[in-house]
């Protein structure tokens, strides 16, 4: 890393392009501070998910809020009654998964009926959210990326013939293989000190790691004469990333959002994605359409909305992608072919061979070698191909 | 004994001669040196006034006389070629008078004539002791008084104002003039000119244009103002007339003790809630980078608070930052400041004072619920060119100012600039091809016409423009010309007309992807006319009236296409007209000399004008879209929607001594033109707005009560001030509220009602080798949101504080000089951290941990505490050399504390972080070299 002469500890704002809002970044003197706690002691239920109206089921996960200094990192809501409701009384089960999840259907709506949910906790409080319209989510058009000077960004294009969309959200799953250092032809015997072919050398050379998108990512068209949302940001990826090492894939899930809930997560992304700048909006309490009908005054987050979901994937070679920074370097290391130097230097993993390095009468001498983690890809990630790997 | 008691009646009559400034002898004792005219004619049964009227006619000596029962003699002469003090014997000495002729004067008194020598002995220090020897005969001193310079003799000279006449001086007359700079010719702005004994005051105005009403006869007019060397005037007043006043500087005096103009101003004027720093003060005051800079010295002020250290928005008395009227020379403007608020707009060399009004705000002011910032320029140099330059860190600046027409008219040409971008280099490889600069240029020209006529003219141009290592380049600026004809009809009335333009606007582009790539711009545009008059229409009573007028222009945002690949749909939200007329009348009624009221009243109208389309929204019910109930144009010209209302001004003074007065306001004040942000400081990308149909004009009320006193000869001047202030129909923002380009922002917005009180103390020493001000202030700013109908209830619907809510703030701005050249400022102030609110909770939802925030600015964030230090050096004061040179030196945030400008948690990969953000991490320190040449 290479270090910066400060001459102050000086703020510089700098403004992003996040649709016109005045987002302003900061370096310098951003010290930690810890969360305070609070003397609120409440656990909110949390209500993410949305009533899924296509081919797909339809998953409601029920959590708690916590307090910033609790340890726990999810609380779970387990043991509730969840039912999608109609306003026609219509009435669906969801029945719980996993602690916290709750899951049913595929669920076919009328589309004339407007529905929601009510969820019955094992505490005896009854929850309901407001009915919504169903909403059909249009195909993604494409899912492109521009090479940008520091790296790729990725955008999503879709539009809606029919003018009725206008809000949409996404999600994505991205996925990328990468390689160890080298091809490992040998593998250390640790019981006789010795060095045989390795049977799979692919096994710890090819692997695959994937990530979930962590941010709200939203577009609208509302300010649009036609309901296309052309070049939508989605994600980042930096040209020093490991991420497009050799193969890069995302699969992104778009979906129609009513406007309330559509507002209801730009709000959300703002008060908690979008705050360090000098001219900060104000982070303001956010309320959903989710209302404890046993006590009206408890907050509930969450905002429940009917849509389908629409999948596009695509890929990126390096190769489409000139200039890429990226690189995986190591320092191979040459072992004597001598039982002594192999077993200082490959029993216990420290080493995994190469290769081996022959003298002119074709006796393997030494053994090129690097470290597990330049040898073994399945420590940063793993070797099982995905289905839709090309 | 005797000669004791003899001396005193000497010494008695010596200082009442001193006091007509003219030393005269004897006449039958001794002949004046001067030629002694001859005179000739007949004078018949005159009375002895109408002779001395002759007699002045005949001699051109001017005579001085007890006018008490002086017609009572009657004159009844025939001469032929005698000397005037034989005919004054002829005819005064049958009478009681007795009569001095000197240096072209005589005085004729009953009684003793006037002793125009010190007696015999008068400068010795033993005293004989034998009365005979102190005859009045020996004159000793006349002639080297004589011959010495007077220099001071405007001073010591017995200024006749009116025509003289014998008639017994019954009423009042009215006295104006200009006081101006005796080097350069420039008015002063502010001086106070006042009689001591009769409790009468006067301010000049901007143009330093007095005019006082006081009772005819013989007064001592004191003339002061800061910066400026005390002076006195003799006067006496016959009638109505004109006393120019020429003022010196004055010389950073090590021993002479200064009565500061405000001081006695303080006590005597109306006004309450009323801050002024001049030019010489802000240059003292250490600032970051070293510019002097006059918003962060009026932040010192007590009831004026800041949200951070990166904007030069300002909250007076718990407004918000858009219900300040900055003018600088009349024109309004809009973003006072550079640089991410790292420098104010206003060129220091060009400005003379600045004046901050908090609660007592005059009549013809209005449009802002908060206060009023007046920054006033400078006059240029009517005698020589001149100029100065000075070179810091990261901005220099150079001004040229001279007569164009000697005497009458001067310009001044300021410009600063900027050169941060090394600054910029040394941040880390995100940020290092970062741009910044900016630049300001004011023009001003004063033109004297003649004696009643004044033009004024100025320009004021500021730009800015940044791109912080993307290429979106942001940019905004200000343009303001300004046009001032100041007509003085007599003493007793003058007019101001003022006519200009007011410009802001900022645009932001981007490059970056072709087919996004577009232009927003957002400007405002303001024509103003302004008609004011002054009439003085006796000692009691004063008046003030005129009429007000602007045209409003806004763009409310235009996001076009930048490049032919765009596909940026152009979006434009249609210009908003309208007109903002106010009339008003302030009385000022002095009911006893104690007693004092100042009464105004100011009425404005405002006319929302077409073209313009307007939704109607469902009565009762939240402006949402879908409450939208009609849509209608309107055509160009045509008014849309009226506002009109009364605004009250109201103060009252009672003075219980000299030094001890009591004040008591209340006013009312509209605005109609709100800026749009929901961030805590001011950005470069707010925008503005004016009331519609659907926006209501704010409102606001204030009521105050302040004692003040001055102490050690008004020295030392402190004050006591409380106030209570309501706010209503201010407007707050839904979260997630769209306010750029949004073609119905009042569905984003609702209006909240505010109360903000407090107590402001301050303590003041403007003179002597320690000066500065120690301002305590305790204040509290509440909002309250509680209409479900007109959006979204915060905190439940109870009072909660405001952004810029800091109960407690201290500030010490300090200057000690240890001699001409050398002087140390330092500055320290604290303040309660600002409220903000915090996370309550957390939870987990798409993707990611985030923060759960519940009630609003609930929590504090750490306090504030800083010190500056600065080191003026000048170079020599040798009056006659081609350049004057200083240093400044300074460390801004002296203990390198990382003051805290905003604590906020942010979900970052998942899981949420807390932050703490400083503006400046260290102590910062800087150099700037001034030249005046």
């Amino acid at each position: 890393m290479k270090k910066y002469y400060f001459p102050y500890c000086f703020l510089f704002p700098a403004f992003a392009i996040i649709f016109l809002a005045a987002n302003v970044l900061w370096i310098g003197c951003k010290e930690k501070y810890p969360l305070p706690k609070t003397l609120v002691d409440k656990n909110y239920l949390v209500v993410e998910g949305f009533i899924n109206n296509g081919n797909d089921l339809t998953e409601i996960k029920l959590s708690r809020t916590v307090r910033p200094e609790d340890d726990a990192y999810i609380l779970p809501e387990q043991h509730a009654m969840v039912r999608i409701v109609g306003e026609n009384g219509e009435v669906q089960n969801l029945y719980e998964t996993t602690p916290g999840t709750y899951q049913g259907g595929p669920y076919f709506l009328d589309p004339s009926v407007k529905y929601g949910i009510k969820i019955n906790t094992a505490g005896g409080k009854e929850y309901q959210s407001d009915f919504t319209e169903v909403k059909y989510t249009p195909p993604i058009d494409s899912i492109s990326w521009l090479r940008e000077e520091s790296g790729v960004r990725i955008y999503a294009n879709t539009h809606d013939p029919e003018n009725k969309s206008k809000y949409y959200t996404w999600q994505f799953e991205e996925t990328w293989d990468f390689y160890s250092y080298e091809w490992s032809s040998y593998e250390y015997v640790e019981a006789d000190t010795s060095m045989i072919s390795r049977a799979d050398p692919n096994s710890i050379y090819h692997c695959w790691q994937s990530n979930k998108s962590t941010s709200i990512l939203i577009g609208s068209s509302a300010k649009l004469s036609e309901d296309i949302l052309y070049m939508a940001p989605l994600t980042f990826i930096p040209d020093d990333s490991w991420k497009i090492s050799s193969l890069y894939s995302i699969l992104v899930k778009q979906r129609v959002l009513s406007k309330g809930a559509f507002e209801y997560l730009e709000k959300m992304k703002k008060n908690s994605e979008q705050l360090g700048t000098i001219f900060d909006p104000q982070p303001s309490s956010n309320s959903g359409n989710i209302r404890c009908t046993t006590d009206p005054s408890e907050i509930v987050i969450g905002y429940i909305y009917i849509s389908s979901t629409q999948e596009k994937r695509i890929f990126i070679r390096r190769g489409e992608v000139p200039g890429w920074k990226y690189r995986f370097f190591c320092e191979p290391d040459t072992i004597r072919n001598v039982k002594d130097s192999l077993a200082m230097f490959f029993s216990g993993g420290g080493l995994v061979p190469i290769g081996a390095i022959k003298s002119m009468i074709g006796t393997t001498t030494h053994y090129s070698a690097a470290s597990t983690t330049c040898m073994d890809c399945r420590l940063r990630g793993t070797n099982v191909k995905p289905d839709f790997w090309p | 004994m005797r000669s004791i008691n003899y001396r005193m009646k000497v010494l008695y009559t010596f200082f009442s001669i001193a006091l007509l400034c003219v030393c005269g002898h004897p006449v039958f004792a001794q002949q004046d040196t001067m030629r002694i005219p001859v005179v000739n004619g007949e004078f018949r049964e005159l009375k002895a006034s109408v002779f001395i009227e002759q007699l002045e006619k005949a001699t051109g000596f001017r005579f001085y006389y007890d006018t008490t029962a002086f017609d009572s003699v009657k004159v009844d002469l025939l001469i032929q070629q005698q000397p005037l003090d034989k005919v004054l014997q002829l005819a005064f000495d049958s009478t009681d008078y007795r009569f001095t002729i000197y240096n072209g004067t005589v005085f004729i008194v009953r009684g003793a004539p006037v002793l125009t020598a010190l007696p015999d002995g008068f400068f010795a220090i033993k005293t004989t002791g034998d009365p005979s020897k102190s005859s009045f005969t020996e004159v000793t001193t006349y002639i080297e008084e004589d011959s010495r310079p007077q220099t001071a003799t405007a001073e010591n000279k017995l200024h006749v104002i009116g025509i003289k006449s014998t008639a017994s001086l019954q009423g009042v007359a009215k006295l104006g003039g200009y006081i101006k700079d005796l080097t350069t010719g420039e008015p002063v702005p502010g001086a106070a000119v006042f009689v001591d004994k009769l409790k009468i005051s006067v301010i000049s105005d901007r143009f330093g244009y007095y005019s006082i009403t006081l009772p005819k006869g013989r007064h001592l007019v004191n003339i002061q103002s800061l910066g400026k060397k005390d002076t006195w005037r003799n006067i006496m007043l016959y009638g109505d007339g004109t006393l120019n006043v020429d003022m010196r500087d004055h010389v950073l005096s090590l021993k002479a003790v200064v009565i500061s103009a405000k001081k006695a101003a303080n006590i005597n004027s109306l006004q309450m809630g009323v801050e002024k720093v001049d030019i010489r003060t802000i240059k003292q005051i250490p600032v970051v980078f070293g510019e002097a800079d006059v918003l962060r010295v009026v932040q010192t002020l007590p009831g004026v608070k800041t949200v951070g250290e990166a904007s030069t928005g300002f909250n007076v008395r718990g407004g918000s930052a858009d219900q300040n009227l900055i003018l600088f020379n009349d024109a309004t403007v809009y973003n006072p400041s550079h640089f991410f608020g790292f420098f104010s707009a206003f060129n220091p060399d060009v400005v003379s004072s600045v004046e901050l009004y908090k609660s007592s705000i005059p009549a013809k002011y209005g449009g802002r619920l908060s206060s009023v910032l007046d920054v006033v320029s400078r006059e240029g140099n009517k005698k020589k060119i001149a100029g100065s330059a000075g070179i810091g860190l990261l901005t220099s600046r150079i001004n040229v100012e001279g007569p164009l027409i000697k005497d009458r008219t001067s310009f001044i040409v300021g410009g600063r600039t900027t050169y941060a971008n090394w600054l910029l280099k040394h941040l880390p490889g995100e940020y290092k091809n970062s741009k910044a600069s900016f630049y300001d240029v004011n023009l001003l020209i004063s033109h004297k016409i003649n004696e009643k006529n004044d033009i004024y003219l100025t320009g004021y141009l500021s730009s800015d423009r940044f791109n912080l290592n993307s290429d979106t380049v942001y940019g905004y600026g200000n343009k303001n010309i300004s046009l001032k004809w100041k007509h003085v009809f007599n003493n007793k009335f003058q007019s101001l007309v003022t006519a200009g333009h007011d410009y802001y606007g900022y645009s932001i582009r981007s490059e970056k992807n072709p087919f996004n790539a577009y232009n927003l711009k957002f400007n405002i545009n303001q024509t103003n006319f302004k008609l004011h008059f002054n009439y003085f229409v006796n000692s009691k009573h004063t008046l003030d009236f005129g009429l007000n007028s602007i045209y409003y222009k806004l763009q409310p945002g235009s996001f076009t296409p930048h490049g032919d690949k765009s596909l940026i749909v152009k979006d434009e939200v249609s210009a908003e007209q309208a007109l903002e007329s106010a009339a008003y009348l302030t009385e000022r009624f002095n009911i006893t000399s104690a007693l004092s009221l100042q009464a105004g009243i100011r009425f404005s109208l405002y006319n929302y004008l077409g073209p313009k389309t307007v939704f109607s929204y469902a009565e009762g019910l939240p402006k949402t879209e879908s409450n939208i109930t009609d849509t209608s144009s309107y055509a160009r010209g045509k008014f849309i929607h009226n506002y009109r209302g009364p605004e009250y001004r109201l103060s009252l003074r009672y003075a219980f001594t000299d030094n001890f007065s009591i004040k008591a306001g209340y006013n009312s004040l509209r605005q109609y033109i709100h800026m749009m942000s929901n961030t805590a400081a001011i950005a470069p990308t707010d925008i503005w707005k004016l009331s519609d149909p659907n926006i209501k004009p704010q409102t606001g009320n204030q009521v105050s009560l302040g004692l003040y006193k001055n102490f050690k000869s008004n020295t030392i001047e402190t004050s006591a001030e409380v106030y209570y202030k309501r706010i209503k129909d201010y407007l707050d923002f839904k979260s997630g509220a769209v306010l750029v380009l949004n073609h119905h922002i009042e569905t984003d917005v609702f209006s909240t009602t505010g109360k903000a009180y407090g107590v402001e103390l301050m303590i003041k020493k403007l003179t002597g080798k320690l000066n500065g001000w120690i301002a305590y202030t305790w204040s509290r700013t509440f909002l309250k949101m509680d209409d479900p109908n007109l959006g979204e209830v915060i905190n439940r619907g109870e009072y909660y504080p405001a952004n810029y809510d800091k109960p407690h703030d201290i500030t010490f701005v300090g200057n000690y000089r240890f001699s001409h050249r050398f002087s140390v400022s330092m500055n320290a102030t604290y303040s309660t951290g600002r409220p903000i609110t915090i996370p309550i909770g957390r939870y987990y939802y798409e993707g990611s941990m985030r923060a759960l925030y519940s009630d609003r600015n609930a929590y504090r964030i750490p306090d504030y505490f800083r010190i500056d230090m600065s080191m003026n050096i000048e170079g020599n004061h040798k009056v006659k050399q081609k350049t004057h040179n200083s240093w400044t030196f300074g460390v801004y945030n002296l203990l390198g504390r990382k003051n805290p400008y905003s604590v906020y948690f942010v979900s970052e990969n998942g899981v949420i972080n807390g932050y703490k953000l400083s503006i400046f991490g260290a102590a910062i320190i800087y150099a700037n070299f001034n030249i005046r040449f």
